[in-house]
């Protein structure tokens, strides 16, 4: 998917329309927000945690992931994003980044400046109520991935994450739920459920060999998705039908 | 003194290849040896689980056991 100047906003006010319908004076006012368009290669940071943010970043193109780092060095994932997704409504009302936002492909994104935004939710209650509707799926997000990486088993994981994403995707207009690429790696997937990349191997190894997913290094055919699901102990309701 | 018994794990997607570390007939932990699946980590050595202090060596990669033994006396 590509975008060019004059559908900018498109994917994030179909999001938002999904999440609470818009009038148009609301979609003009969105498209009409001001904004510096960037664009990062891979393991770039877009948000690092501990340091001031006056601006949000939605995504436009490829797929960014929000982590937190122990003090020994290891990262945690707690959410992967892609095109139409703003990934820091936070700083709407937050000074200080509490995690990092990273890319994990090359991304292109708008920089859009918290002070802009808040103003927006101030004239327009729609657009509040779909930015807090927003928030709150990601909060619902990282409930179900803490259940994820404490109390399911590693292949149970590996096929969760499988879901979600191939459910997000399809929502976000990105294509096919059953046939993809995986934007991220083996060792990204496992800091997004806990694991080592060895048992992230080992794990969509063994979905393949019980004829769930047929995969060619990162692309990924779901071939048994009632399958997947009931491997994964998948139920999309968390996301609410619109994330 | 660390020693290493050899054993085969009940795994049916390669990586059976494993060794007890032991100490003195107790065990410390378990390393398996990664099979040609793994790419460029083919043949190191995969600690799958320490009953030590070494805890944090847990899922790490070793290029022999030797250093495996080394990480855990660390401790």
């Amino acid at each position: 998917m590509s975008t060019n100047d004059n559908d900018i906003f498109g994917s994030v006010i179909q999001k938002l329309d999904r999440l609470r319908a818009l009038g148009d004076d609301e979609r003009n006012a969105i498209r009409e927000l001001p904004k510096t368009i960037g664009s990062a290669a891979s393991n770039a940071y877009l948000v690092k945690e501990g340091t001031p943010s006056g601006d949000c970043y939605l995504i436009l193109e490829g797929y960014v992931c929000r982590h937190k780092l122990a003090s020994n060095g290891g990262r945690q994932i707690v959410s992967f994003h892609m095109a139409g997704d703003i990934v820091d409504l936070q700083h709407l009302l937050f000074e200080i980044a509490d995690h990092s936002v990273q890319s994990i492909t090359d991304v292109k994104f708008a920089r859009i400046p918290s002070a802009a935004m808040r103003q927006l939710t101030k004239r327009y209650p729609l657009i509040a109520e779909a930015f807090w509707r927003d928030t709150l799926i990601d909060a619902s997000v990282f409930r179900e991935w803490v259940l994820n990486i404490g109390r399911r088993d590693a292949k149970s994981r590996i096929a969760h994450m499988l879901c979600e994403f191939a459910v997000r995707r399809e929502a976000a207009g990105l294509g096919s739920p059953e046939r993809f690429q995986l934007p991220m790696s083996q060792e990204q997937i496992g800091d997004a459920t806990g694991l080592t990349s060895v048992h992230v191997n080992r794990m969509l190894r063994a979905l393949a060999e019980d004829g769930v997913i047929d995969r060619d290094k990162r692309d990924l055919r779901i071939t048994d998705w009632e399958r997947l699901r009931s491997i994964a102990g998948f139920d999309p309701m968390y996301l609410h039908a619109v994330a | 003194m660390l020693t290493f018994k050899p054993v085969t794990l009940e795994f049916n997607h390669g990586d059976e290849e494993a060794v007890l570390v032991l100490r003195s007939e107790r065990l410390v932990a378990i390393a398996a040896r990664l099979g040609i699946h793994h790419g460029d980590a083919a043949g190191e050595w995969f600690v799958e689980a320490v009953f030590t202090d070494a805890l944090l060596i847990t899922g790490g990669r070793y290029k022999t056991l030797d250093e495996i033994a080394a990480r855990i006396e660390m401790a």
